[in-house]
């Protein structure tokens, strides 16, 4: 009789568990849908399209009516959404207006090369921030604080083009220390490829590790102040171990969320670095293919950024609940 | 006896040690200032900043029997360059590829045409025009091969002009080609409907340039990003990521003269100008293309070289002469009178400005001429004559101009302008496009009283003269319209005799001076900047004409 209560238990547990993931893949789909029918319908206001841009100057009409009727420029944008969505469903993300390549090999090259940088930005953000945050904290208001708070400061007002500049002025003109600009693939030459990503990774890591010291700090102090920590004290539990154990894991589900938009955000939003550095990556190529008016890479981009986006807010409230089992009671609760 | 949460916590630690290690180790070997990448080490020049920078050392040493040809050291060498090309198929491209460094190193033109000089044999060992002038003959070189092995033939030739006759980017182009014929297996001819003076130039350019039929046929889609094998040039090439760069390696069995020096170049772009100079400082590439003469005085304070090529394109300010203000001639040249060409030079940093003054070709080209009346700087004069326009026609005295580029080259250009056009009494607006795709349309659709854009000075007059100014021409933005004008561009395309081709456009300078349909003001012309190591760059338009010649002094 016990174990069959027990068994139902786990049941009706599974159960709302699965129904909660449903609810949430079904609203990152209708996400994934509305944010891919904003872009379409925005692309497309964009003075000139594809034909003006691939045709030469004062190209007769009539090229560039046969153009873009071969381009399917005529049709209603609707209609030809749906015929986008089709092919999508069907994993056919189209071919460049350009160069003729299949747009899911134009974003997997960029990807590779955005998915590297933003890996080793959160590595790099989250090992400093961290680190600096739980110093900060454990001596609030002393000089140590107090100089981690102003180098935060810094770090978030300076401009990241500003110190991409100096970074290549010093560390690369100066000093020979790393490439002024490019990316060689890991698989290229694993070390060169390290040093190809230092800079960038540092110009994009220093404010968000700032971001993150920041958080860290506010959360624990917050957390220090509760009767668990002061328990733990009494208990004589060593302060290292109360900061790293019982403090930071509880100060850390803020950073969780941070983290996971933090790196939809990368993803398509290092447009600037990957510039000065010449990083072919993806914000590098949404912003060529927008001046180029590639419609079907625009799209591809977008729909890529958004599923990473969805997917990294999917896996930040699956982490949450392992983390924290009240947000799993609470959703078995409704 | 320790226990074993005591011998756990020193493993941890010991794992943390050797982690840290291998970390600092790993940052130094990345960071370290002496791994060079490539040969950048080696041919990093001895500017102010790099002192830690070698001399250079030939890999091998020169082989005592080898001729004076044949060369001795071979390497990789990096360009940076602005932008990448739209394609690499020269028919499923618009507008003209010569001018594009990676283009010119995978590919051969029929014929070779040099800046003032006249245009010589290239993979056609001879061009001649029939004595009714309404075909051209050209016997096909014989012992050149594809990069695929395979030969190239008059069968060859003509695929390749039939395919540009078909191309919607380069049909236009070619129209004046009505026939191509194969004579024998070496042997073509073209057929014209009218004479074409300007037909070496147009073989030339990218139309001439001569891609395998073979590869054409088996690659179809894929060419136009992965022309493998396709070409004839000194050099093969090896990739295109789109984006990122654009990688050559040497061709052993290259037919020309001189023969490659490098084993590889990569073409890398680097759009951000201060990222480019930036990368050429630190010996990341030995060669940047710019546009900005800014760039180019600091590189050769810093100990480069730089390589001024005569101008090959120039900004232009296209007035619409079917829309007031510009319909009016008065107005056209109190736009000109205004502008004090030395001193908008002077500001911008750019001599050429100066030499471009108002005429359609600058004082370094071949086909300049002096003829008619420039207008040169008069505030006053124009200041009357936008007075006297006020007066009889009733209407303001002002435009909006259209341009694009956040570029502060471009910025400053339009600020000097726009200053210089209040000071003679005309009112500007400015008005910056989202992008050049808006420019296009704004001249495609002829909605516009104004606009920047730039022309192409190509070596051959008719190109750009005959498409910007024949009133019947669809590239005629400014749509201007003038009898005469029509008349001298008919008699520069047509004249056989290089003297009557420069009196034809002597003349159709002369028109132009006086009704000013357009301003050709500052030049965008590129430079090219390289370490002193780097020889062999001529002084072309565009990126080195001869790739093959470059190479490590």
């Amino acid at each position: 009789m016990r174990r069959r209560r027990i068994g139902q238990v786990a049941i009706r547990g599974l159960t709302v568990q699965v129904g909660r993931m449903a609810r949430l893949l079904g609203s990152a789909m209708a996400v994934l849908v509305l944010v891919s029918v904003a872009s379409f319908w925005l692309t497309n206001l964009l003075p000139g399209d594809p034909a003006t841009s691939l045709l030469p100057p004062g190209s007769p009409p009539e090229a560039t009516a046969q153009l873009r009727a071969e381009l399917r420029l005529d049709d209603p944008v609707p209609a030809r959404f749906i015929h986008w969505a089709a092919r999508v469903a069907q994993g056919d993300l189209g071919t460049s207006y350009r160069t003729g390549e299949p747009v899911i090999d134009v974003l997997r090259r960029a990807l590779l090369v955005t998915g590297e940088l933003v890996m080793l930005v959160q590595l790099f953000a989250l090992a400093l921030g961290v680190a600096v945050g739980v110093a900060s904290a454990r001596y609030a208001g002393g000089w140590f604080d107090r100089l981690a708070q102003a180098a935060a400061f810094g770090a978030m007002a300076v401009p990241g083009f500003v110190v991409a500049l100096v970074f290549l002025l010093v560390f690369a003109v100066r000093l020979h220390w790393f490439p002024a600009v490019g990316f060689v693939h890991l698989t290229d030459d694993p070390i060169e490829n390290l040093r190809s990503m230092v800079m960038p990774t540092v110009t994009l890591g220093l404010p968000l590790a700032a971001r993150y010291a920041r958080l860290v700090r506010a959360e624990m102090i917050a957390t220090l102040q509760g009767n668990h920590i002061l328990l733990a004290r009494a208990m004589g539990i060593p302060e290292r171990r109360i900061h790293v154990r019982h403090a930071l894991r509880q100060s850390s589900f803020s950073l969780l969320t941070i983290f996971g938009l933090e790196c939809g955000l990368l993803l398509g939003g290092a447009v600037v670095v990957e510039r000065v550095f010449a990083v072919p990556g993806l914000g590098m190529l949404i912003v060529e293919s927008v001046s180029r008016r590639e419609y079907l890479i625009i799209q591809g981009a977008v729909l890529l950024v958004g599923t990473v986006f969805v997917v990294a807010g999917l896996a930040t409230d699956v982490a949450q609940s392992l983390l924290d089992p009240r947000i799993r009671v609470r959703g078995a609760a409704t | 006896m320790p226990s074993n949460r005591s011998m756990a916590r020193s493993a941890r630690r010991r794992i943390c040690r050797v982690f840290g290690v291998v970390l600092c180790a790993t940052l130094l070997v990345a960071g370290g200032p002496g791994s060079g990448r490539g040969v950048s080490a080696a041919n990093r020049p001895k500017t102010k900043s790099a002192k830690t920078a070698k001399p250079v050392k030939a890999t091998k040493p020169p082989a005592p029997a080898a001729p004076v040809t044949t060369p001795v050291v071979r390497k990789k060498m990096v360009v940076g360059t602005i932008t990448e090309p739209a394609g690499l198929d020269p028919a499923a491209v618009a507008g003209d590829l010569t001018g594009v460094a990676s283009i010119i190193a995978i590919y051969d033109q029929l014929i070779d045409t040099p800046w003032g000089k006249p245009p010589r044999p290239g993979l056609a060992e001879s061009f001649t025009e029939s004595p009714d002038r309404l075909s051209w003959t050209l016997r096909v070189r014989s012992g050149v091969k594809f990069h695929d092995g395979t030969d190239l033939t008059a069968d060859a030739v003509k695929f390749n002009l039939d395919r540009h006759r078909k191309s919607r980017f380069t049909g236009v182009a070619v129209s004046v080609i009505k026939g191509v014929d194969v004579i024998d297996p070496m042997t073509v001819r073209l057929s014209l409907d009218k004479p074409y003076g300007a037909l070496p130039n147009l073989l030339g350019g990218s139309i001439g340039i001569m891609l395998s039929p073979k590869a054409i046929q088996e690659k179809g889609d894929v060419l136009n990003r992965q022309p493998t094998d396709a070409g004839t040039g000194p050099y093969i090439l090896k990739e295109w990521l789109p984006g990122d760069r654009i990688t050559v390696v040497r061709n052993p069995d290259y037919w020309g003269t001189p023969k490659p020096r490098l084993d590889q170049i990569t073409f890398k772009m680097i759009s951000d100008e201060q990222s480019r100079l930036a990368a050429l400082e630190a010996g990341d590439v030995q060669s940047i293309v710019t546009q900005s003469p800014g760039t180019v005085r600091r590189a050769v304070g810093d100990g480069f070289v730089a390589v001024d090529p005569p101008a090959a394109g120039s900004v232009a300010i296209f007035f619409n002469n079917a829309k007031p203000p510009f319909d009016d001639i008065r107005m056209r040249r109190a736009a000109a009178l205004a502008l004090d060409t030395t001193a908008i030079g002077a500001a911008l940093g750019d001599e050429r400005a100066v030499k471009q003054g108002f005429g359609l070709w600058p004082t370094d080209n071949p086909w300049y001429s002096p003829a008619g009346e420039a207008p040169t700087f008069d505030r006053a004069a124009a200041r009357a004559s936008v007075n006297d326009y006020i007066r009889t026609s009733g209407l303001d005295a002002s435009f909006t101009i259209l341009y694009v580029g956040a570029g502060s080259s471009t910025l400053d250009y339009i600020r000097l302008l726009t200053k210089y056009w209040g000071d003679a009494g005309i009112a500007v607006k400015t008005s910056a496009a989202a992008d050049f795709n808006q420019l296009l349309l704004a001249l495609g659709t002829r909605q516009f009283e104004a606009v920047v854009f730039g022309v192409g000075l190509d070596k051959d007059p008719d190109t750009t003269a005959y498409s910007v100014l024949r009133s019947t021409s669809p590239a005629n933005f400014a749509r201007y319209k003038n009898v005469e004008m029509d008349a001298a561009l008919d008699d520069g395309r047509s004249a056989a005799d290089p003297a009557a081709r420069k009196a034809a456009y002597a003349r159709v300078q002369e028109i132009f001076r006086r009704d000013v349909p357009f301003l050709v003001g500052s030049s965008g012309t590129a430079h090219i900047v390289s370490a002193k190591t780097v020889c062999g760059i001529e002084a072309t338009g565009g990126f080195p004409a001869k790739t093959a010649g470059i190479g490590n002094c």
